[in-house]
């Protein structure tokens, strides 16, 4: 049930760099706000880089009230599968591989648990530079052991005094909120800032009972809470260049909502502390060597409440829960779970020749796991707490990057070694028996290879290729000591991802401001996937199947003048399970070579911006816009029948709004309609997402220049 | 159909398509050959959010596939009765439902009721009285209803609570659901098994087997009755878990826990001819049997099918086939096997060990035939017998004759 916290507490209040989010170079911009004209942003020179990836960047998505995940969705070659409104579980797929095939990383450090207690979503994106998507090869600064994709969420670099403020409002109470003061102070070199945000929702629309015809379900149990606060300074000029520390206190609450029964008091609740340092030098003993080294504590305590003696029902009826009680399992919860977290994270970056780059990194996470439910103990009559485990994942890379022929060639090569290290008490057959400690260790190597070729100005043509692993997670090691036994035979995920695209990225292009076109082929192959298997009265973690993935996507983006800006892209993948045999047996696996189902096959984005100087004041800037979300209709299932009818419906939805700032900027007023003609809409099976919604934002951000 | 042609316009390189994705080759769709006279229905389980149920002719057809069935929940329970096919509920719904089988051997659902809007009822087992009258225990909440099979219309709600027994094994307390389970009709009595666990969540029972006789004319609760020999009485799941042999006494599958439970043994109870009290006399226990298998023994009998002179098909769970921690994909832990009841013997059966998600077995014109998926294949094995002798696509969980 806890799932791992990370780093997410991202260097909230931004004071400065680390081993990814490096400042910005020399970019000017517009006055527009979209446009870099002149030296290239370390956005556009990664999207240049050999490694499939694309950038966004968050700046021009300030002034709306736009969560994170909305943001993705338009990406191509990305799906956001969403169950609810802020704060629902919501995972992140690229080409496909979604939850914990797809790693997220904060400023470089990894998020284990995209589908996890904190999501990603919470992240104000007014607090974030931009977004990079990583479709292929993961690259070895992240360290990180992600399968075939990965999504690194750059936070702002606020480099002088600062002042930013940002309220949002929106449909179904949605409120939101984010500040953050940053002060430096010259002489001691030295800056200091706090900072933090709040969201809070109580998604309560209504929706249709997938399970009972004609019933509506109002979501009356579905509230969430968080709230982040953060103070962080740094110290600059020292032995070190630079050193930062970072103290953050993160809460959540949410309620639980039931679908198929009525849940009225179980929820979940959050609490962590995060302790973490980073130092940084260049020229670290020897010329050309950059140091970076970050240290995290991070205290993660999660509860998980469903203490209910009286359960309802739909018609507003009530009746003894079962058993001791309990809405959401067959008996009452409590639990107060802990978990200690300490990461390492080491870079080191030297600069051999002005063409030819090496880059060590090491990721060290050690995770103790203290489950502790006293009222679930004295209901099931054993201690579910004696299931204590420890693990401890490495990974390590070394990357060599260069250019050749006037960097024309760009070459990235990296090896990986992953290490994992689980301590697991093992359930018996019999659970009340005594738990047998096991330990589980192995070693697995990846590599990969990446080269992007300039055949003409502004064109690329890049390729790519990784072997990868995905390290088995606590709870799928772990179990819950409950209905879901430990797994201590479990093996890594293992792929190899293959990656094929052609870029076109040009200013002033036949009277075009800006035209960037882009087409990727990506080919997979997977093995060993852990998949959650159900026996007759338990469950547990498995490696099952082999899959086939391969697709293509393309995107146009384009400034038609200095008004107007327009996007498209559009996707198509297939997912085949290429298992032969059942697993454990020689029979024919009966879905080989078959689509896997609850994937989508094709879905595409389109939008258009236009923006307009002086309107009302001299100094203002207003800017309409559209965007348009499209998904074909999938299977829920394995599609081996002509009498199939569990599937989502193709679906398009519609986004439209303005963004309005004034007084160089000081103010932004955002206002936007979401699902505007206020369709249906699904991510997940069963679990309709709100129809029309409402935002409004208002952002204060002041510096001294 | 527009927003593609939107997005194909205006996106680029549309040509590079050809070097996308193959052909999808549905080869999933077409015909299957399930024979002139359907008789047998089989609920296939491909994994466990994905099932189809299709029916066959089970005297001519040797392959079945998918191709024809109707997509279910995975663990959906099917009964064949007076010609019709019978779904239950499963964890994952409340729904119960008919089907007709159509010229072209696929299924129409000609009738559905929810049980139970609020959700969780698990109503897997059903017992037909006659064409108007059925039994359909809702092990989830602890109820009895009494339906119409001819609609689907729900007649009577019956309360269980009161017969809910806490760990302790007595009635009365914080447990308000006895776990209705399946059962058999005797003499105008419905005879009821009731699983009395704590949860779900570990599937320990209260210390007491359980079993409430019901006058199937009134539906009056007549009387309950209790041992505490063993616990868990009845499968809990579409599996028989009662026994009518021919001299009118019934034989009662308990599971104790289904090898969870401490202390008890799982095994078989006796209600003899013209009493409503468990036999004395009467313990038949499966966790002191020595058998041949790796380890020795069994924790509990799982399946079963009474087949006359006191010989109960069934299978049986084998710990020293289970891996630890268990791996719900490669283990093949149920063995097959005959038991006697009367002389309290068991004698294992030539076949090899099946998976648990594929055990049930039934009567099938006289022979004994299992859905079983082994180390080597997926099918419907005739006792006795190492292959299948109709192979299917997925593991048959649920089988039933009609």
């Amino acid at each position: 049930m806890l799932k791992q916290l990370t780093l997410i507490f991202l260097l909230i209040i931004g004071l400065s760099s680390n081993a990814t989010a490096n400042e910005d170079k020399n970019t000017d911009q517009e006055d527009m706000g979209t446009i870099t004209v002149e030296e290239e942003s370390e956005a556009r020179t990664l999207t240049h880089s050999p490694i499939p990836v694309s950038v966004i960047e968050m700046e021009k998505f300030h002034g709306r009230n736009i969560s994170l995940n909305e943001v993705l969705k338009r990406v191509a070659g990305v799906k956001i599968r969403q169950e609810g409104g802020l704060g629902s579980r919501a995972t992140i797929a690229i080409h496909g591989l979604e939850g914990k095939r797809v790693k997220v990383f904060i400023d470089g450090n990894p998020l284990n648990a995209p589908d996890g207690t904190f999501g990603i979503n919470d992240i104000p994106i007014q607090l974030i530079e931009r977004i990079e998507v990583y479709k292929g090869v993961v690259p070895a600064r992240f360290g990180g052991d992600a399968l075939g994709g990965a999504v690194n969420v750059v936070t702002r670099d606020f480099k002088e005094n600062y002042i930013d403020l940002t309220a949002s409002a929106g449909s179904y109470n949605t409120r939101r909120g984010t500040f953050v003061f940053k002060k430096n102070f010259d002489e001691q070199k030295m800056e200091l800032g706090v900072g933090g945000f709040y969201n809070s929702a109580d998604n309560n629309y209504e929706m249709d009972s997938p399970f009972v015809d004609g019933l509506k379900i109002k979501r009356d149990h579905d509230r969430f809470l968080s709230y982040i606060a953060a103070i962080a300074g740094s110290f600059k000029e020292r032995w070190f260049d630079e050193i930062e520390f970072e103290l953050v206190r993160y809460e959540s609450e949410k309620e639980i909502q039931g679908i198929q029964t009525v849940i009225k008091k179980a929820k979940t609740k959050s609490r962590v502390n995060l302790l973490a340092l980073a130092f940084e030098k260049e020229n670290f003993f020897i010329d050309n060597l950059e140091f970076e080294y970050d240290i995290a504590y991070i205290d993660l305590t999660l509860n998980f409440i469903d203490k209910a003696t009286t359960c309802h029902n739909f018609d507003g009826t009530t009746r003894p829960c079962s058993g001791a009680g309990g809405e959401v399992g067959d008996y009452p919860r409590d639990s107060d779970d802990k978990q200690i977290d300490l990461r390492h994270d080491l870079n080191l970056h030297y600069l051999i020749t002005k063409n030819y780059g090496l880059n060590f990194h090491l990721n060290i996470q050690n995770s103790k796991y203290r489950p502790k439910d006293e009222l679930a103990n004295e209901s099931l009559g054993y201690d579910i707490g004696a299931f204590p485990s420890e693990k401890t994942n490495t990974v390590m890379s070394l990357g060599l990057e260069s250019s050749h022929l006037k960097g024309a060639i760009v070459n990235d090569f990296g090896l990986k070694w992953y290490r994992y290290d689980f301590e697991i008490t093992s359930q018996e057959r019999s659970l009340t028996g005594e738990p047998a400690q096991s330990q589980n260790d192995g070693f697995e190597r990846g590599w990969y290879e990446s080269i992007r070729y300039e055949a003409l100005k502004d064109l690329f043509i890049k390729a790519s290729y990784e072997h990868a692993f995905r390290l088995p997670d606590s709870e799928e090691v772990f179990g819950d000591g409950v209905t879901i036994t430990s797994a201590p035979e479990l093996q890594p995920e293992e792929a190899d991802n293959f990656n094929l695209g052609v870029l076109f990225d040009r200013y002033d292009f036949h009277g075009l401001p800006w035209v960037k076109a882009e087409f990727n082929y990506f080919y997979k192959e997977l093995k060993n996937l852990i998949k959650l298997e159900y026996g007759i009265h338990t469950a547990g973690y498995v490696n099952q199947g082999e899959v086939e993935v391969k697709g293509f996507e393309t995107e146009v983006q384009l400034d038609i003048n200095d008004h107007w800006y327009m996007y498209a892209n559009y996707t198509k993948q297939t997912l085949k399970d290429v298992q032969k045999k059942l697993p454990g047996s020689n029979a024919d696996n009966p879905t080989y070579n078959h689509d896997l189902p609850n994937v989508p096959k094709e879905f595409g984005n389109y939008g258009i911006e236009y923006k307009m100087l002086g309107v009302l004041r001299g100094d203002s800037l207003l800017k309409l816009f559209w965007e348009t979300n499209w998904a074909d209709e999938y299977f829920y299932g394995w599609e081996l029948s002509k009498h199939q009818d569990r599937k989502i419906e193709a679906q398009v939805s519609h986004t439209a709004g303005f963004d309005y700032s004034f007084n160089q900027d000081l103010w932004i007023i955002g206002f936007e309609v979401r699902n505007l003609t206020d369709e249906e809409i699904t991510d997940v099976f069963n679990y309709p997402l709100p129809g029309r919604t409402y935002h409004i934002n208002v952002r204060y951000s002041w510096f001294e220049t | 159909m527009w927003m593609k042609l939107t997005l194909g316009v205006l996106t680029l390189s549309m040509i590079f398509a050809l070097l996308g994705c193959g052909d999808d080759g549905d080869s999933s769709k077409g015909s299957s050959d399930t024979g002139e006279n359907p008789d047998l229905a089989v609920m296939i389980r491909i994994d466990d959010t994905t099932g189809f149920l299709s029916v066959l002719d089970g005297s001519s057809v040797t392959e079945l596939t998918n191709a024809n069935g109707t997509e279910l929940y995975s663990g959906t329970a099917i009964y064949g009765y007076n010609g019709y096919i019978y779904t239950g509920g499963s964890m994952d719904n409340d729904n119960i439902a008919k089907y007709e089988v159509q010229d072209d051997n696929s299924l129409k659902r000609v009738a559905q009721t929810n049980v139970y809007e609020s959700g969780g009822s698990i109503p897997t087992s059903f017992t037909f009285v006659n064409e108007t009258k059925a039994y359909l225990p809702l092990a989830g909440i602890g109820q009895l209803i009494v339906i119409n099979p001819t609609d689907l219309s729900i007649t009577k709600r019956i309360d269980l609570s009161a017969y809910a027994m806490d760990t302790n094994g007595e009635t009365g307390g914080s447990d308000t659901n006895p776990e209705p389970g399946d059962g058999v009709i005797r003499d105008g009595k419905f005879y009821l098994g009731l699983a009395q666990i704590d949860s779900f969540g570990t599937y320990a029972c209260a210390g007491k087997a359980s079993v409430l006789i019901i006058d199937v004319e009134t539906d009056e609760i007549l009387k309950h009755i209790t041992d505490d020999r063993t616990c868990a009485t009845g499968v809990l799941s579409p599996n028989p878990g009662f026994a009518l042999d021919e001299n009118g006494d019934i034989y009662l599958n308990n599971t104790a826990s289904w090898g969870y439970g401490a202390g008890l043994s799982a095994g078989f109870l006796r209600i003899k001819n013209g009493e409503d009290e468990f036999d004395p006399d009467y313990f038949f226990s499966i966790n002191d049997l020595t058998l041949d298998v790796p380890g020795g023994v069994s924790s509990y009998a799982y399946t079963s099918l009474y087949m006359g002179n006191g010989q109960l098909y069934t299978t049986l769970f084998i710990p020293g086939l289970t891996s630890d921690s268990p791996d719900y994909v490669n283990d093949r832990n149920y063995a097959p096997y005959v038991l006697d009841l009367y002389n309290q013997t068991a004698t294992k059966l030539d076949m090899p060990a099946t998976a648990g998600w594929a055990t049930y077995l039934i009567n099938y014109n006289g022979e004994v035939v299992y859905g079983m998926s082994t180390s080597d294949a997926t099918g419907l094995y005739k006792a006795g017998a190492t292959e299948p002798y109709i192979t299917t696509e997925g593991s048959p969980y649920i089988l039933t004759a009609f």
